[in-house]
């Protein structure tokens, strides 16, 4: 058993050191993935209230933050470690379901070729902690430690609340099966300290707190271009299901949990960290009953194992080189040193334009689309001066997301062929385009 | 022995009355129907590249294409044997021909009753709007059809025996290869297998397990082949990025009677009541296998997944099949009555009833079909445009002609009916209605600098379709018309 948990870390330890290491070696030293500038943006904004207001709302993201203030390095160090101990929670807390080792390599494996898992250990952000917490509050349920589990749920509620509050529904309604004394205590004394931190503290409304973001399928599968999980675990996870029910009451309650977890990932998006933990599990199952089972059409089966062995592998490998070729690149950088004001960008420049100039950007997703399609002068002009924008920052990926590829369509043909617009910078990474204040002034 | 020589005969017989009839019809016209065109072009390429074009620089000006290429490689292959255009024309009519051998073997599987399975294969010759869609079109769909039929025959066989398994792996690594469609198919074993469950039915271990492997291989091939369109388009990759406005007129002109009209009367009312009987009532595994096949592509088709043409096509050679089962109960049904020797009469209705509901409907459809295809005056047109214009130039024509100005005029078109990857679908699709309806000179020239056009195709049946005498603004000096024929006019952009 020790041995298999050593081969299991050591293959998470591999999976998020490919992307990290390769990244870091061959193409560039910062973190992927845009949440990771937004999550520290969002930090570094706290920061400027006071770092009471900023180690309240997210102390994880506190620890990240200060990590990686030098050096990045850092972070991903710290992510290794937890991404390790991640896997660690898991194998114990799947030895407390089931005794067949096979199955819980399988759903540890499983788990770790999540882009959910591949994404959350490789950027900079402190969903890593939240996972962790969570895994280790349900082992300590588990084995019935209740007031440590108390303790790592109070904890996870200075993190994301609705992750929070699904996490403690959940603990409460297993824990209800073993009907410890008062057990609704543990359900009301983390959401309770949880409202008055969030809202008290710091400030949150409740509308805030639980407003979903409504992305549906594209809030959990990878296909979609989420970090969620793949369509392919979530089949054999909807096997594994069946397979799984109508075993026990308790059973039945895991699948409903299980179903319940899918359709709230669909309004909200963190939700999809449990449920790709919860889906891993059940893929588990039922990918060790088809490899385990005599099959009649024994040529069907190894094509079968082979195809389940792709489908598992191909999304994690195609995401990790997706990341290891993912923005921003020392060139992009560099065209960022190039900006000087208020900036229109694309979310994720803005976010990263945020991060390494400390300048405030506006995001083109903000921005009404018929703005970006206008071809009046005045009503373009209008608006940039609205939010006091100076500077637009473009390049292909930006073009081809708002303006449909075309080279001349709507606000693009204004800056091309208006005197109100000069560009400061052009190079094959971005182009800068800055209105022209003298000539703008004297409208 | 003799009667079974006999059957064969008979079935022979149909395969070749079907085909002669497919093929006369498609060969009174020397062109294809208009959608073939695409698949003619990727045929060709493959013929001089080796692969096909995946990456097309004239369609919507420029654009990448995800499709199965198992079906184009098949014509190309056998295109090295035989002329392209005959090719083109006698393989789908060949494949739909025999479709009367499927039909038969699966309705006898069910039936056990070879009357009954040769009366159901000859029904299957005559379903106007397959018939209609597929005797004068190069489409994957008449492999499709041809191997689904295969596959479920062979998954019916898994109940009794697991021999001929390498021929169903084959047949289906084939159809995978072929068209996203197959992935209707594996779904339709899936709810099968629910279906079985609800009935408490028990399910065949060979055919869970291949169910099994059938789903999981055509998930996995369609999510590679599909995998760019599904991060571009997310879910509006389940209607193909069909523009809004052109989905809603999936189903503006359709009614019951008119599926009715274009299955035919007797294999729907007869394929529902055997579903009824052979699924509610008898439960009978086998007729449920296909009945959970004829509930998928009839829910695909309602929710406009699929287009209704192609959720017809499945329906009616799925109903036809299933319908055996009635002719059964109806031999029976007379035998034990005291009307027995109303047999003839009642036979005698039932095929005048089948003349009137399906033979006429099925010429009436095919004439559409002809009338429908590039007339020599289009052709004419779209291959001046060729010799007369330069590579790079843009023609502007509405969606249906988008593959014949690549195919015929090797020139750029703003629009045809693939919408896969193309960002800006709808807006390029309400852009050229409007190009043939605009009545200010202004308008008219704001869109063809959108979308660089440089001529403007027209003819009398766009004239008919937006209901105009001519383009509004074409007395303006900025449209020159450069090329005529009696019913079709090219008209140059000159003003740029």
């Amino acid at each position: 058993m020790n041995k298999t948990l050593g081969t299991i870390i050591l293959i998470a330890f591999i999976v998020i050191m490919i992307p990290l290491g390769v990244r870091d070696f061959v193409t560039n030293h910062y973190p992927a993935f845009e949440s990771s500038y937004a999550a520290l943006n969002n930090f570094n904004e706290a920061l400027e209230v006071s770092t009471f207001h900023a180690i309240t709302q997210d102390p994880f993201m506190a620890i990240t933050y200060f990590l990686t203030e030098g050096w990045f390095g850092w972070g991903f160090a710290i992510n290794v470690i937890l991404a390790a101990a991640c896997i660690f929670l898991c194998f114990l807390l799947l030895t407390r379901y089931t005794k067949k080792i096979q199955r819980i390599t399988i759903t540890c494996i499983i788990l770790m070729l999540t882009p959910m898992f591949i994404s959350v250990f490789t950027g900079i952000r402190s969903m890593a902690w939240y996972l962790i917490i969570i895994l280790g509050a349900a082992y300590t349920a588990e084995r019935k430690q209740y007031k440590l589990m108390l303790l790592l749920l109070i904890l996870l509620g200075f993190g994301n609340f609705i992750l929070f509050f699904a996490t403690s529904m959940i603990l409460f309604l297993l824990i209800s099966f073993k009907q410890p004394k008062q057990y609704w205590l543990f359900f009301i004394i983390p959401l309770l300290w949880t409202l008055f931190l969030k809202i008290v503290i710091n400030g949150y409304s409740i509308v805030s707190l639980i407003t979903p973001e409504f992305g549906y399928l594209t809030n959990i599968f990878y296909v979609f271009g989420s970090t969620g999980t793949t369509f392919f675990i979530f089949i054999n996870g909807l096997f594994g299901l069946y397979l799984f029910s109508e075993k026990s009451r308790k059973n039945n309650m895991i699948i409903t949990i299980a179903l319940a977890l899918f359709v709230l990932a669909l309004f909200y998006p963190s939700i999809a960290v449990l449920f790709t933990v919860v889906f891993a599990f059940f893929a588990g199952i039922a990918i060790q009953f088809f490899d385990e089972r005599e099959w009649h059409l024994s040529n069907f089966k190894s094509i079968t194992m082979i195809l389940i062995f792709c489908a598992l592998i191909f999304p994690a490998a195609v995401f990790i080189g997706e990341i290891i070729d993912a923005e921003p690149s020392d060139e992009r950088i560099l065209t960022y040193d190039e900006l000087t004001d208020v900036v229109l960008a694309s979310p994720e420049n803005a976010e990263r334009i945020t991060y390494f100039t400390g300048l405030k950007t506006v995001s083109f997703s903000e921005v009404d689309q018929e703005l970006i399609e206008t071809r009046d002068l005045d009503q373009f002009i209008t608006f940039l001066s609205q939010y006091d924008i100076t500077e637009i920052y473009l390049d292909d990926a930006t073009i081809d997301a708002f303006f449909k590829s075309d080279d001349d369509h709507g606000s693009l043909l204004l800056l091309q062929n208006s005197e109100s617009f000069f560009i400061t910078h052009n190079d094959n990474v971005a182009t800068i385009w800055k209105l022209n204040s003298n000539l703008y002034n004297g409208r | 022995m003799a009667k079974k020589n006999y059957t064969r005969w008979i079935l022979l017989f149909l395969f070749l009355l079907s085909l002669t009839i497919r093929l006369l019809f498609a060969f009174q016209t020397p062109y294809l129907d208009h959608d073939s065109y695409f698949e003619l072009r990727q045929v060709e390429h493959i013929k001089e590249y080796g692969y096909p074009a995946f990456h097309d620089e004239l369609s919507y000006g420029e654009r990448t294409y995800y499709f199965s290429p198992f079906f184009h490689y098949f014509i190309t292959f056998l295109s090295l044997a035989f002329p392209l255009e005959i090719i083109v024309k006698i393989i789908p009519n060949v494949l739909m021909a025999a479709l009367v051998f499927l039909v038969y073997d699966l309705s006898f599987i069910l039936t056990k009753d070879k009357a009954a399975s040769l009366i159901a294969s000859a029904m299957s010759i005559f379903l106007p709007m397959l018939f209609a869609n597929t005797f004068n079109a190069l489409t994957p769909y008449t492999l499709i059809l041809f191997l689904s039929l295969m596959i479920t025959h062979y998954f019916i066989r898994l109940r009794f025996t697991t021999d001929r398994r390498e021929i169903l792996l084959v047949v289906t690594i084939l159809i995978v290869f072929t068209h996203s469609s197959s992935l209707l198919l594996a779904l339709g074993l899936v709810f099968y297998m629910i279906l079985s469950k609800i009935m408490k039915k028990r399910i065949p271990t060979a055919q869970a397990e291949y169910t099994l492997f059938f789903f999981f291989l055509s998930v996995w091939a369609n999510f590679i082949i599909f995998k760019k369109s599904f991060l571009i388009h997310q879910t509006r990759i389940f209607w193909q990025n069909i523009p809004m406005a052109l989905l809603d007129n999936y189903f503006t002109d359709i009614t019951v009677v008119a599926i009715v009209y274009a299955i035919g009367l007797i294999p729907v009312l007869l394929g529902i009541y055997a579903m009824y009987r052979m699924s509610i009532k008898e439960k009978n595994p086998d007729a449920l296998s296909i009945v959970s096949i004829l509930i998928v592509f009839g829910v695909v088709a309602l929710l406009k997944l699929i287009p209704l043409q192609i959720g017809i096509f499945f329906l009616s050679i799925y109903l036809v099949t299933i319908a055996s089962q009635s002719f059964v109960l109806y031999f029976k049904t007379v035998k034990n009555s005291r009307l027995e020797f109303l047999k003839p009469v009642i036979v005698l209705v039932v095929g005048l009833i089948f003349v009137f509901t399906s033979i006429l409907p099925t010429i009436a459809y095919a004439h559409n079909t002809i009338a429908e295809a590039p007339t020599e005056d289009q052709v004419t047109t779209f291959q001046w445009i060729e010799k007369n214009t330069l590579p790079e130039h843009t023609i502007a024509a509405p969606l249906v002609y988008g593959h014949l100005i690549t195919s015929f005029s090797r020139r750029q078109n703003v629009i045809d009916n693939i919408f896969l990857n193309v960002l800006d679908a709808a807006e390029r699709y309400k852009d050229i209605n409007n190009l043939y309806m605009v009545k200010f000179e202004t308008h008219a020239l704001q869109l063809s600098q959108k979308y660089s056009i440089d001529y403007i195709y027209l003819d009398n049946t766009i004239k008919e379709e937006y209901d105009i005498d001519s383009l509004f603004y074409i007395d303006s000096y900025c449209f020159n018309d450069v090329f005529n024929t009696s019913t079709t006019q090219l008209y140059a952009v000159i003003c740029g």
